[in-house]
Parts: C-alpha cells; structure tokens; sequence
C-alpha cells in the first residue's frame, strides 16, 4: 500500500515537472521567437527609413523587442483564441441552426478583431510602446482609419494570390510577399498614427 | 512628363473620400516597394535569416513535445 502511494507520488511529480518544463521551454521558444520578429520589424523598419542594419545590430534587437512582443501576442491568441475555443466546446451542444450561428458571429469577432490588433506590433517596434498601451492605439488607429487598414488587407490579399503557386511560392512568400506586406503595414501605421 | 508628375495627379486624382484611403495605403504599398526595390539584397537576407530561425524554433518545440510524449 505504501509502496505503491510512493510511486503514485513519484509518478505524479515527474508528470508535473515534465509539464512545467514544457510550458518553459514553449514559453522559451514564444520569447525568442517574439524577438526575432520584433528584431524582423525593426530592420524592415530601418530600411523604410533608408537606415542599413547590421547582423549584430539584428541580434542585439532580439532581447530588445522580444518580452513586450511576447506579451502582446499572448493577449491577442487570447483575445481572438479564447472566444473561439469557447464557442467550438459549446457548439454541440446548441443544436445545428444555432451553432451555425455561433460559427458565423465568432468568426465576423475573430476578423474584427484581428483588424483591430493589426497595429500592435509595428506601435510596440516603431514607437517602443508598452503592450497594453501598444494594443490600445492599434485599436484607435484602425478605429479611426478604417478604410485604410481594410484596403491594406485588400491589397495585402491580392499579392497573396501568387502564393498559391506550387514551388514558385517557396521563393514568392518568403522574398518578396513578406517584406513587402510587412514593410506596407509600418509604413500605413506610421501615415496613420 | 516625369514619373513624379505622373504619380501627383494620379494620387490627386484619388482624392475622393474612397481615393483619400486608396492613396493612403496604395502609397504605403509604393513606399514599400520602393525601399524594397532599393535595397532587394538586405531584404532577402534578413528574411531568409527571419524564416530560417523560425523553422528552427518550430523544429525544437516539435521535438520538445515528441520527447515528452
């Protein structure tokens, strides 16, 4: 009895550190990756502004931007995420017409949302804002220049459609798409703000 | 007529209360385009580095969650 109470315990506790040694190492993984792409921002940034960037300088952006970059897209996988693991666990049970429903109005909240939040990481990069206050202009900006920001993901989802070329997008989406788009959305929030 | 002339009454010609938001983010586009014609070779590398580093990360979580699996 006792010895098998042992090993429960053991086996318990080594679950539960095997857990919290995921959730660090995926929280690891969220920060430098976080940092990559504020570093990413920050050059493409730079280079709008006709500044060169070195790959020291690249590097050293990554500790720089990664913490706050990190805190904004855990609020924002949380703001669109949440609503919408919400409405998937409850569908089931509403029945056929009024899940289609749900399905409809999570997914205008998820695009709205994601609207809303499309100038938080270019205001946390070019103007080094905080994450909460980063988020909260974003929603202002894109409040205010509706338009704008719906014609920038008209336009952004136009150059888009090359991409769906086999083997050609290998090269499209990576050279040319990304900087482009990237580059196009710093350049709108700093027209915008 | 020079390009420059072209683009300012292309762009006052969009004036309108659509063409205000059109120039906005056509010209963020053209801006873009711009810097990124100028300096194509910076653009690649870092995106390169960009995208290199992603799948390296993405690789090691996956590893992370097959080891503890």
């Amino acid at each position: 009895m006792f010895a098998s109470g042992a090993g429960f315990g053991f086996a318990a506790v080594g679950a539960g550190l095997s857990l919290l040694a995921l959730f660090v190492g995926l929280l690891a993984v969220l920060w430098v990756s976080s940092g990559l792409h504020g570093a990413y921002l920050s050059t493409l940034n730079g280079f709008i502004s006709k500044r060169s960037q070195s790959f020291g300088a690249f590097f050293l952006c990554v500790p720089k931007f990664a913490t706050s970059l990190m805190i904004i897209s855990i609020i924002c996988g949380v703001l669109v995420g949440a609503p919408l693991v919400f409405v998937f666990a409850l569908a089931p049970s509403l029945g056929a017409i009024l899940s289609i429903v749900a399905l409809l109005l999570i997914i205008l909240y998820v695009l709205a949302a994601s609207f809303l939040l499309a100038f938080a990481m270019p205001c946390a990069v070019v103007d080094g804002k905080e994450p909460i206050s980063a988020i909260r202009v974003s929603v202002v900006s894109c409040l205010r220049n509706p338009d704008q920001v719906f014609l920038f993901f008209v336009i952004a989802f136009v150059l888009a459609i090359p991409g769906i070329v086999p083997i050609f997008n290998l090269l499209y989406l990576p050279l040319f798409y990304m900087p482009l788009t990237i580059s196009a959305l710093l350049r709108l929030y700093r027209t915008v703000h | 007529m020079t390009g420059a002339l072209h683009h300012k009454r292309f762009m006052r010609c969009l004036r309108t209360p659509l063409g205000g938001a059109m120039a906005s983010a056509m010209q963020a586009f053209t801006d873009a385009f711009s810097s990124y014609r100028a300096s194509v070779a910076d653009y690649a590398i870092y995106s390169i580095v960009m995208v290199i580093a992603s799948m390296a990360l993405s690789f090691s979580q996956r590893f992370a969650w097959a080891f503890l699996a």
